[in-house]
């Protein structure tokens, strides 16, 4: 994992959610167990597609560089979370990108949803402390770690 | 009487027109015309060639025997008229005559003129020696020829006979006849010619000629006049007569036409020709006069039919004589004749002989014919067992036995025939009967099937009955129900007009189906009526299998059908309601979850920094955990007032939406004032049939959001309107705030739904607006072209009391 490090590589996670608690979580638990270097979060789906687009407040490339992982919540206001993947994942520059889910609803319309949009991984945010941040730090590990990029 | 006579004409026609009679016919035809031709080519010639046949020949020596004889004469005739020319000649020229001649003439003269008594004068001159010695001279000459009559010698300048002969004729005057004048002219020599003689008027020939004793002398003092016996003509002609020849005949004539010589035959007005007198001016002859020669078939001066040959005898220059031999035809062809009637003879008898020949080749040809002919009529009648003989040779061998075969095998195919007639007459009467038994069965079955039919008549169903020709046969009683006309007065009629153009179509279809053996149901609608029959067809057999017809029952499934439309709109609205309660409860569950997440999570947290120390971020940890848990406690509170809004009704009442919208703003008006919004709303509101509390939460969470949402708005308007609609009222409430995007139209209504994290509230006021006004029977929904161009809420509120909002007790 810190092989990217050494090399001074940034490794970047976008992070969308809209509920500031839950990023703040995410956010604290990456930082406490060094996961990525770089988070950058949005707080709906219109903002996601913006910084994936570089569009309006995110059209600087600097402001917005290209993650590594999407970590993507369902329910979000205005854009919701499923029609960002299905924009991602037709787009031809984005669909490479690993989009996890990473949402409060087992429900199994929606996994069966998302899958059908091609994503990589459905994850459900455990309500146990322990469990929250023993996922987060497999999740960085796996996608950030042992998992090899497409570029 | 009329038929024997028909019979007897139809003999006649057929012996007519039998080939026997035909062939005789026509085969002696053929041979007598062939001997005709042969005979009349071998008498008349064959045309085009040289071959001139018998007549031909026979006319040929006749010809050449005219000819030759007419040769003769002339040359006969030439010599005679020389000898006659010589003789005037001598006498004329003679120098002692001449001398003797002008003596006697001068003294003529001086007694003539100078004596008065002329009679006497003549009488002097005849005693003149002169005189006597010129009549002694002349006589010596007449007596030694023995042709002449007289011989005179005429004063040239008076014309007077001074001299002759004839001691009587001195004095005569001459001097205006021919043979006179002409004798004067100087290009003549000697003249012959017919004239009268001055003493008795008899026409004579006469021959005279000047006297000329010198070739140069201009003077010419007389003529000599000598009077030719016609008779002595003849004696050159008669020498040469026509061996063996009855009709021939030698005559002369002058250029005038004149008979020189006796005619054989009187004339054709029977009287007979004068010499020197009568006139013969058949052109042939005047030819001959004028100078022609030649040969002739031609008809002579009695009309008969001759061959002449003609020649042309110069006298003078200026005169000649024709000289005509001829014969009878009827004399030269009279062997012909002869010949014409053996001729004749031998035709017949060889006519007849080709007759009995062409009969005998008819007998034999037409003879099998015949018997072919009896015995093609003798099967006519019938007797097929006849055949004809065939003993004949030859072609009519060949004949009869090709007839027998032929009638071997119309016999066979004739008797096959009437094998097959009899079998087809017999077939054609077994399908005759058994059509005729179809037909009553048919009947039969008719009335059976009416007498079904009337079971049928207690049914509430329309059942009826259709032959295959689409006619029905049995209505029953229901159809009266159904379309108050008597069954009746269908039966037997097609069933066509019982349906309109379009359900025709499916009556056709299902008719016509079901006579392939289908059994087919169909609904039908009729408009007119709005009933709605289900139709059931079956094929309906006889008792052998025969399709008969169709049976059919009709039900009027009317009301069923409206029920089963109501169902489906329930069960549609029951799915609906299912779905919206699966996203409720999986909504609910999210949100509960979500601020549960934050409560565990920051207490893990708060754990943690309370063992590391972290007071800063301790209070952080407890104020995200404390306001975790009030949005738990305001959730579910919301959810509760949610779940109450279906559960409990209040009483609906007729509310003024005027009065209504006023108590909201009243509640409101604190916020309207320091945010200087200016409301619009009309004064005539119309009434609304509501829940008057619960709708006032609807207006109030519409405006409050009107208000909250009006943005960066400088002069922030919000206008509430209604207007009546056909069955309901039309609510809005519009504003020109941040307004929503399209694609958020539905979304905004979603439980917890928020598109504004920055301003307050869980997001379900417009879940409970949407909630109350579907509790109404109404419909709520948003207008807005986009972000910043204001936004308008619709909603529908019934005008009465509906099937949602009776009031309960």
């Amino acid at each position: 994992m810190d092989i990217r490090k050494v090399k001074g590589e940034p490794l970047i996670i976008l992070l969308v959610e809209d509920n500031a608690d839950h990023a703040e979580l995410v956010l604290r638990t990456f930082q406490n167990h060094r996961i990525a270097n770089k988070i950058y979060h949005v707080s709906d789906g219109e903002e996601a597609l913006d910084y994936l687009y570089q569009k309006n407040s995110f059209s600087d490339p600097m402001k917005s560089p290209r993650p590594h992982l999407i970590l993507l919540d369902l329910r979000l206001p205005k854009i919701d979370g499923l029609e960002v993947l299905k924009e991602i994942k037709k787009t031809e520059e984005l669909k490479k990108i690993p989009v996890v889910i990473l949402t409060t609803s087992a429900a199994e319309p929606d996994t069966e949803k998302a899958y059908k949009h091609y994503v990589n991984s459905y994850l459900v945010k455990p309500i146990d402390f322990s469990k929250f941040t023993q996922l987060m730090n497999d999740l960085g590990f796996y996608w950030l770690g042992w998992n090899h990029h497409p570029w | 009487m009329r038929n024997k006579s028909n019979t007897a004409s139809l003999k006649m026609k057929y012996f007519l027109f039998s080939i026997r009679t035909r062939i005789l016919f026509y085969f002696g035809l053929l041979f007598a015309i062939i001997l005709a031709f042969i005979l009349l080519i071998g008498m008349y010639g064959m045309p085009f060639t040289d071959f001139t046949g018998e007549y031909g020949q026979h006319r040929d020596i006749e010809f050449q025997n005219l000819n030759l004889i007419a040769e003769l004469k002339k040359e006969r005739l030439l010599r005679w008229i020389e000898e006659r020319k010589d003789d005037a000649r001598v006498i004329a020229n003679s120098s002692i005559l001449n001398t003797y001649i002008n003596r006697l003439l001068l003294l003529q003269e001086k007694n003539f003129y100078h004596n008065e008594n002329k009679g006497k004068s003549w009488k002097v001159i005849q005693n003149e020696a002169d005189y006597q010695f010129i009549q002694q001279h002349l006589k010596l000459v007449q007596s030694s020829y023995e042709v002449y009559d007289k011989i005179q010698i005429a004063d040239a300048k008076m014309g007077r006979i001074i001299a002759s002969t004839h001691d009587e004729d001195i004095g005569a005057d001459v001097s205006s006849y021919n043979y006179f004048i002409k004798a004067l002219h100087p290009a003549n020599s000697e003249i012959f010619c017919i004239d009268k003689d001055p003493l008795n008027n008899q026409l004579k020939l006469f021959l005279s000629r000047k006297c000329q004793p010198h070739q140069n002398n201009a003077i010419i003092p007389a003529v000599v006049i000598i009077h030719v016996d016609s008779r002595d003509l003849i004696n050159p002609l008669l020498n040469t007569k026509i061996k063996n020849s009855t009709t021939s005949e030698t005559f002369l004539v002058n250029e005038e036409g004149k008979l020189l010589t006796a005619l054989k035959y009187p004339l054709k007005n029977n009287s007979v020709g004068n010499i020197l007198e009568s006139e013969i001016t058949l052109p042939f002859v005047i030819n001959a006069a004028m100078g022609q020669e030649g040969i002739t078939v031609t008809k002579d001066y009695r009309g008969e039919p001759v061959l002449a040959a003609y020649r042309h005898l110069r006298i003078s220059p200026d005169s000649g004589w024709g000289l005509i031999v001829k014969k009878d035809q009827s004399e030269i062809f009279a062997v012909m004749n002869k010949d014409k009637i053996t001729f004749l003879i031998i035709g017949i008898s060889g006519t007849f002989l080709a007759f009995i020949f062409t009969s005998l080749i008819a007998n034999t040809l037409s003879k099998p014919i015949l018997h072919l002919s009896q015995v093609a009529r003798k099967i006519k009648e019938g007797n097929w067992n006849i055949r004809a003989n065939t003993t004949y040779k030859g072609e009519a061998g060949l004949l009869a036995t090709t007839f027998n075969s032929m009638i071997d095998r119309i016999q066979l195919h004739h008797e096959s025939l009437e094998k097959q007639v009899t079998l087809r007459t017999k077939e054609l009467q077994e399908t005759n009967d058994r059509l005729t038994k179809e037909i009553e069965d048919r009947k039969k079955s008719e009335d059976k099937l009416k007498k079904y039919g009337m079971l049928f008549d207690n049914i509430s169903d329309l059942a009826y009955i259709c032959d295959t020709n689409g006619n029905i046969l049995f209505l029953n009683k229901a159809f009266e129900k159904m379309t108050g006309r008597k069954p009746e007065t269908f039966f037997g009629k097609p069933f066509s007009p019982l349906f309109d153009e379009e359900n025709l179509k499916i009556a056709v279809e299902l008719y016509t189906g079901t006579l392939q053996g289908k059994h087919l149901q169909r609904e039908v609608t009729f408009k007119d009526t709005g009933i709605i029959c289900e139709y059931k067809n079956m094929p309906l057999f006889d008792n052998n299998g025969q399709l008969i017809g169709v049976i059919g029952v009709a039900r009027d499934i009317t009301s069923r059908k409206a029920s089963e439309r109501e169902r489906n709109k329930l069960t549609k609205e029951l799915e609906m309601k299912n779905e919206e309660l699966e996203r409720f409860t999986y909504t609910v569950s999210h949100d509960l979850k979500s601020p549960l997440l934050t409560i565990k999570g920051f207490l893990g947290f708060l754990e943690k920094d309370l063992v590391d120390g972290k007071t800063e971020q301790i209070r952080d940890d407890i104020k995200r955990i404390h306001s975790a848990a009030n949005k738990m406690e305001r959730l579910l509170e919301e959810l509760l007032e949610l779940s109450r809004i279906g559960r409990v009704v209040n009483k609906h009442e007729a509310v003024s939406l005027e009065s209504l919208t006023r108590e909201v703003l009243d509640l409101l008006s604190s916020n309207i004032s320091h945010s200087d919004i200016k409301l619009l709303f009309p004064q005539n509101l119309p009434l609304v049939y509501v829940d008057r509390i619960r709708f006032s939460e609807v207006m109030q969470n519409l405006i409050e959001n009107a208000m909250k949402y009006r943005g960066n708005q400088t002069k922030p308007i919000i206008e509430i309107g209604a207007k009546k609609e056909s069955e309901h009222i039309l609510c809005y409430v519009k504003d020109n705030g941040i307004g929503i995007h399209p694609r958020y139209h539905d979304k905004v209504f979603g439980l917890f739904e928020r598109l504004d994290k920055s301003t307050d509230g869980t997001g379900i006021g417009l879940t409970i607006a949407k909630r109350i006004i579907e509790i109404h029977g109404g419909r709520i929904w948003l207008e807005s072209k986009g972000e910043n161009q204001g936004c308008t809420f619709y909603f529908t509120v019934p005008q009465k009391g509906d099937l949602y909002g009776h009031p309960q007790s």
